[in-house]
């Protein structure tokens, strides 16, 4: 069996707090439309009759595969809200026009948390589907048929991959894929050693408005290597934004709590006044708890990752009181702000989470590129090879749930909002306008670091 | 005068020099202040109070039913979730939830267990035993999880939790910690005093030991294994309830702390409560020392994971040596008829004929349907299933002739996976795997060692030690495996012009050599079965001592299994490697190598075949989903399904094969014994099933023996059994 279901839902989560959104600054962020794609459809739709055009394709439908780890034994129903979000989607677009003239099909392939499930996954997709969409399978080193599976045509051009989220450097660099969640990787080919990668440090610069000389400790999700090594850049950046780090240490979901004091006693003996866990929601309720056990008062800034952007810390009561979270996205609190976010929100029945905003965004993407494929070439020019074409040079700002247009398959996000927990409700605490992003570039830095050797001076 | 030094003492001089090795190595640089040392000590006493009462639980389970439960963590989990939605959801006072829950409900569960399955485990082999609580683990928590969806959270307050707890230097020690070691310390000598001042708890040991004995002694021997159940249960509540708010109200979290009792519950030898608790300390406190002061570099990063193993381990070395038991000499097995040359060709032919046909698109063409039509991602997932049943198929020699229970052999073909993508592997290199092979079968023999002086349960947790080193120090190395390696490790291999790898255009290749291949390790183990090896090995598990009188040498003979059962298991490692094409660090866990276990011993671990049943049952599951979809009734059976099917060990102990396959034989006109053994046991298990209508048969048709007048006594409700009859012929390994 893979890690168990803590040891995994850290490992996603942990890369998904680099969640990437293409923003705009909050003084001229516009709210998104949520207009249905078939308002934007052109009139190309009944200017020919339609055919099926590629694997995938047929004439009234368009089918594509959500691959997400949702049936492990161990971790059920992981994912399930990417698969989730992916058919509420298809239902919602669906019911207001359809995408490339046609119903959108989802089948959805549960990759298990299992290596080979997921390449199995891409070769099912290859043979009954155009792209894969809204995904997000943790392990999914061996990526050769994503880019090399044949068409229709019998081209060996590979398939689309809209992933929402993607946790192995092979997808994350590979050619064909479009990915919601930020990439770090320089993807220069090369991606082991010493190199450039890019994290962000735009929440750490609000946090010093609290605590101008923040010093404290980074909480490493710990449960699997691949998680500590994404750390390790992360640290490097918030060191170089100022903070001093009295230590670095790995943690674990699945420990006790007790086991939570030697953090809790760094940050006391440290004199700390800033603590950063960088695993998920349950680690960071435990190091509450534990703080307030101990009585530990000096620290002015609790800051936890998106994977803490959860009901279940909602409901860790109010001993987790004041913990900031940061995300790429409008938040759900502020649906009412921007369409896109409440039809996503409504669509999902009120119950919305941030892998199903991710799979979300990236159907929107999607549908994007095939309705600007259909109103340049034709209703029957839906294709895996123009839709690949089409996906290098997509402008796509998710109705401005993201902010501002990103323009590359792979990019990473100047943008941020910042919430903060309090009595069971996340508020908005940074930018003040609600519905808005902080965009600007100085919230993203270049480190150049070996993650793999770093890794080891993590405790 | 020769001086003569202990052998106990020179093992505890070594490992006490290479702990000093490694904390010295190790050292973090932090100052041994008041400071630290308060840190540690609490930490460490509160984490072992945590594991002192799961442990103590498990101890008295042991001690009172004889069966080493490995669901204790998973009920008191189920427990805790009980407590939680009384408490928390309904809105009931403590008092009486805790009522509830540890008097009303954890006796329930306990005296249905016995009722209804540990009763049957009484005789069982130790891998049916072992392999039924582990189905029993996994049932729980899947109930658990069907019930109480993981995707909402949910948390038990502490005790006391808005109190301020007491202070020791810098450290604060919460009244729930405090509760909680004290309550394990309260619950280790009420335990103790309970089973060894108390008539109830002598009559719990006495039965034990012998029921017919304790029966005699005016004992109620049915009573008292059901109140050592229920006795095992509050006792798992209680622990599930105090360590939840803990470790967080998740399943995994509180099921699996079954691993790190199981060390504690080893250091006390699974006899002494108060050492339960002791060794829950060690355990508590070896962790935070490492916490606190260790620091275990890149190239152990993951070694203070492995402490409990390694802990469990290092308890073993110090069990006495297992003596030879004389006087217990059981005929557990009837003589059994060996599969003949021919037969065991033909089994490997319909095993190839049958994967062959499936591969090559046949069987929808025979059968008129789409049923069991292949495709690349099914080829890939066939050959998935058969590397996994090579490693089962491996275990067969082991557990299944020599009684020897192993967890290890996935963790084996991990190793031998990753030496495959040393040797060969990543260039395409076949004769790597004889490389691996020949470095496994060492290895196999290094886990033998402590089987040449333990046996039975504790040779199958220091197999599950080794398992958890494996995984956690073994396989991380980096230079075993590179943490920063991504993407496909393995290339292709050629054998005689076949190209096996994971890629799809050569998955149905690579089935194809895998079915050969298993079929080739079927009918090998088919006729090493025939020879004098097997019989010394089958031998060696009916009675050692018997085979020592006899001149078997045990030492060689166990080496010898433990060798072949390694090779066989790095064969199966390189085959997963070059399956899976990549392989990441936590590949190999030991809860990924139990259910192989399980599988194995559901289907007959004694008989080859089973092995391809087990790759059968592997693919069962994904080919319903395939056909029906994806019921959620599917789904749960899903999760619970391999719980029940091991539960149901408890009444077709020999396994699914035996009993399917003597029926089958039945039907063929030369196998005549099979009719007659088929009979025979309908007969036995009539005879052994008395009915009130068939009293009068007693002197007549029905001998008027002590057991059947027990019988009868029983079913007419006058005393309480002396000695319950038997469901199903005995078997395994005793």
């Amino acid at each position: 069996m893979k890690r168990i279901r803590a040891g995994v839902l850290i490992a996603a989560l942990s890369v998904s707090i680099l969640a990437v959104g293409c923003g705009r600054s909050g003084s001229d962020s516009e709210n998104g439309s949520g207009e249905s794609p078939a308002a934007k459809a052109n009139a190309n739709c009944t200017k020919e009759a339609l055919q099926a055009t590629e694997i995938g394709v047929s004439a009234d439908t368009i089918t594509v595969e959500v691959m997400a780890d949702t049936g492990s034994p161990l971790a059920p129903g992981l994912f399930q809200g990417n698969v989730d979000a992916m058919n509420a989607y298809a239902k919602w677009v669906n019911a207001n026009g359809g995408v490339g003239c046609r119903q959108l099909k989802v089948e959805a392939w549960d990759s298990k948390l299992d290596p080979t499930e997921s390449k199995n996954g891409i070769i099912n997709a290859c043979k009954t589907a155009v792209a894969m969409v809204g995904g997000n399978a943790l392990f999914n080193p061996d990526v050769t048929d994503l880019g090399k599976c044949v068409d229709k045509a019998g081209q060996p051009i590979g398939i689309p991959d809209f992933a929402a989220l993607a946790n192995d450097v092979n997808e994350q660099c590979a050619a064909n894929a479009w990915i919601v969640q930020a990439v770090s990787e320089p993807c220069t080919g090369v991606n082991t050693g010493v190199r450039d990668l890019k994290a962000f440090v735009g929440a750490t610069n609000f946090y010093k408005t609290i605590q101008p000389n923040l010093k404290g400790v980074f909480l490493v999700p710990g449960d699997l290597p691949t998680t500590v090594q994404s750390s390790t850049y992360q640290i490097e950046a918030q060191r170089s934004a100022g903070v001093t780090w009295i230590d670095t240490m790995k943690v674990s979901g699945r420990s006790e709590q007790s086991a939570f004091n030697t953090y809790v006693q760094a940050l006391k003996t440290g004199g700390g006044n800033y603590a950063y866990m960088g695993s998920n929601d349950v680690a960071m309720t435990k190091l509450r708890k534990e703080a307030k056990a101990q009585g530990l008062t000096g620290v002015d800034v609790w800051a936890c990752s998106l994977a803490c952007y959860t009901e279940n810390f909602k409901t860790a009561g109010a001993d987790v009181d004041g913990t900031y979270v940061w995300m790429q996205f409008v938040p759900f609190e502020e649906a009412s702000s921007n369409k896109t976010v409440e039809t996503y929100v409504n669509a999902m029945g009120g119950k919305p989470d941030s892998f199903g905003a991710q799979a979300w965004q990236a159907g929107m993407a999607f549908t994007q590129a095939v309705n600007e494929i259909v109103a340049e070439k034709g209703a029957n020019a839906i294709t895996r090879a123009n839709i690949l074409a089409k996906m290098k040079t997509l402008s796509f700002d998710a109705g401005g749930w993201i902010g501002k247009a990103r323009t590359s398959p792979k990019v990473f996000s100047d943008c941020m909002v910042i919430m903060q927990i309090n009595g069971g409700k996340f508020q908005r605490v940074f930018p003040k306008e609600v519905g808005t992003l902080d965009c600007k570039s100085s919230n993203i830095v270049t480190v150049k670091i070996d993650p793999a050797a770093a890794a080891a001076n993590i405790k | 005068m020769r001086l003569k030094v202990s052998p106990r003492l020179i093992s505890a001089i070594v490992v006490g020099l290479v702990i000093l090795f490694l904390v010295n190595k190790n050292w973090g640089g932090a100052s041994i202040s008041a400071k630290t040392i308060s840190s540690f000590l609490v930490v460490g006493i509160a984490l072992g109070g945590i594991y002192a009462i799961t442990a103590g639980g498990l101890v008295v389970t042991y001690a009172t039913t004889g069966i080493f439960n490995f669901a204790h963590a998973a009920i008191g989990c189920f427990l805790a979730f009980c407590y939680w939605q009384l408490t928390v959801k309904q809105g009931l006072p403590t008092v009486v939830a805790l009522i509830i829950t540890l008097f009303v409900i954890a006796p329930a569960i306990g005296f249905l267990l016995d009722k209804v399955i540990m009763r049957r485990l009484r005789d069982a082999a130790l891998v049916v035993q072992l392999m039924v609580t582990v189905g029993l683990m996994l049932t729980f928590m899947g109930i658990t999880l069907t019930i109480w969806s993981p995707k909402t959270g949910r948390s038990l307050p502490q005790f006391f939790q808005n109190t301020q707890g007491v202070q020791f230097g810098d450290v604060t020690a919460t009244w729930h910690r405090i509760i909680t070691v004290v309550v394990a310390l309260l619950v280790a000598l009420g335990l103790r005093f309970l089973l060894y001042k108390t008539r109830l708890g002598i009559s719990m040991r006495a039965v034990v030991d012998s029921r017919s004995l304790a029966g005699l002694t005016g004992a109620k021997p049915s009573i008292i294994s059901g109140s050592s159940w229920a006795l095992g249960c509050m006792t798992a509540g209680l622990a599930g309830i105090l360590i939840a708010p803990e470790t967080g109200l998740v399943v995994e979290n509180l099921a699996l702390i079954i691993v790190v009792a199981s060390a504690a519950a080893a250091i006390a030898q699974l006899k002494s409560i108060p050492m339960a608790f002791i060794g829950g300390l060690v355990i508590g406190l070896a962790k935070s020392f490492s916490a606190v002061y260790l620091e275990w570099g890149k190239d152990w990063a993951y070694a203070d994971e492995a402490i409990p193993a390694a802990i469990l381990f290092i308890a073993l070395l110090f069990l006495p040596m297992a003596r030879l038991e004389t006087g217990k000499i059981r005929i557990t097995k009837r003589t059994e008829r060996l599969t003949k040359p021919w037969e065991a060709a033909l089994g490997a032919g319909v095993m190839i004929a049958i994967v062959g046909a499936w591969a090559n698109g046949w069987i929808p063409w025979i059968s008129g349907t789409t049923f069991g039509e292949r495709s690349t991602v099914w080829l890939g997932r066939g050959a998935g299933f058969l590397v996994l049943g090579l490693v089962m198929l491996s275990l067969i020699p082991l557990i299944g002739w020599a009684g020897q229970v192993s967890f290890a052999n996935y963790a084996i073909a991990g190793i031998g996976a990753v030496l495959f993508s040393h040797f060969g592997g990543q260039n395409g290199d076949a004769l790597g795997i004889v490389w691996v092979m020949l470095i496994c079968a060492p290895l196999g023999l290094a886990i033998a060692l402590p089987a040449l002086r333990l046996k039975g349960l504790y040779l199958a947790l220091a197999t599950m030690a080794f398992a958890e080193v494996a995984d956690k120090v073994l396989i991380r190395h980096p230079s075993m495996l590179d943490p920063s390696a991504t993407g496909v490790l393995f290339k292709p291999v050629n054998f005689f012009g076949i190209t096996i790898s994971s890629s799809a255009s050569d998955r149905k290749a690579f089935l194809m050599f895998l079915v050969i291949a298993f079929a080739l390790l079927f009918f090998m183990l088919e006729m090493l079965r025939r020879t004098r090896w097997a019989r010394r090995w089958i031998a060696m598990s009916d009675s050692p001592a018997a085979s020592a009188t006899i001149g078997v040498n045990l030492t060689t003979t166990k080496m010898m299994v433990f060798m072949l059962s390694g090779a066989m298991a790095g064969f199966a490692g390189c085959m997963i490697g070059l399956q899976r094409g990549a392989l990441s660090v936590d590949s190999f866990p030991l809860f990924a190598g139990l259910p192989l276990v399980l599988l194995i011993a559901v289907q007959g671990v004694r008989y080859p075949v089973a092995a391809f049943m087990g790759f059968i049952g592997l693919a069962s599951f994904p080919a319903l989903f395939e056909v029906l979809g994806k019921p959620s009734w599917l789904t749960a059976i899903e999760l619970i399904g391999p719980g029940i099917a091991a539960i149901a060990m408890a009444y077709r102990p020999e396994g699914a094969v035996f009993y399917s396959g003597r029926d089958l034989a039945g039907l063929l006109p030369w196998r005549k014994d099979a009719r007659e053994e088929k009979a025979l046991a309908v007969a036995k298990e009539r005879e052994q099933n008395i009915g009130k209508d068939e009293i009068g048969d007693m002197g007549l048709t029905r001998p008027f023996s002590a057991d059947k007048v027990a019988q009868l006594d029983r079913v007419l409700d006058i005393t309480d059994l002396v000695d319950e009859h038997k469901m199903a012929p005995t078997g395994g390994a005793s």
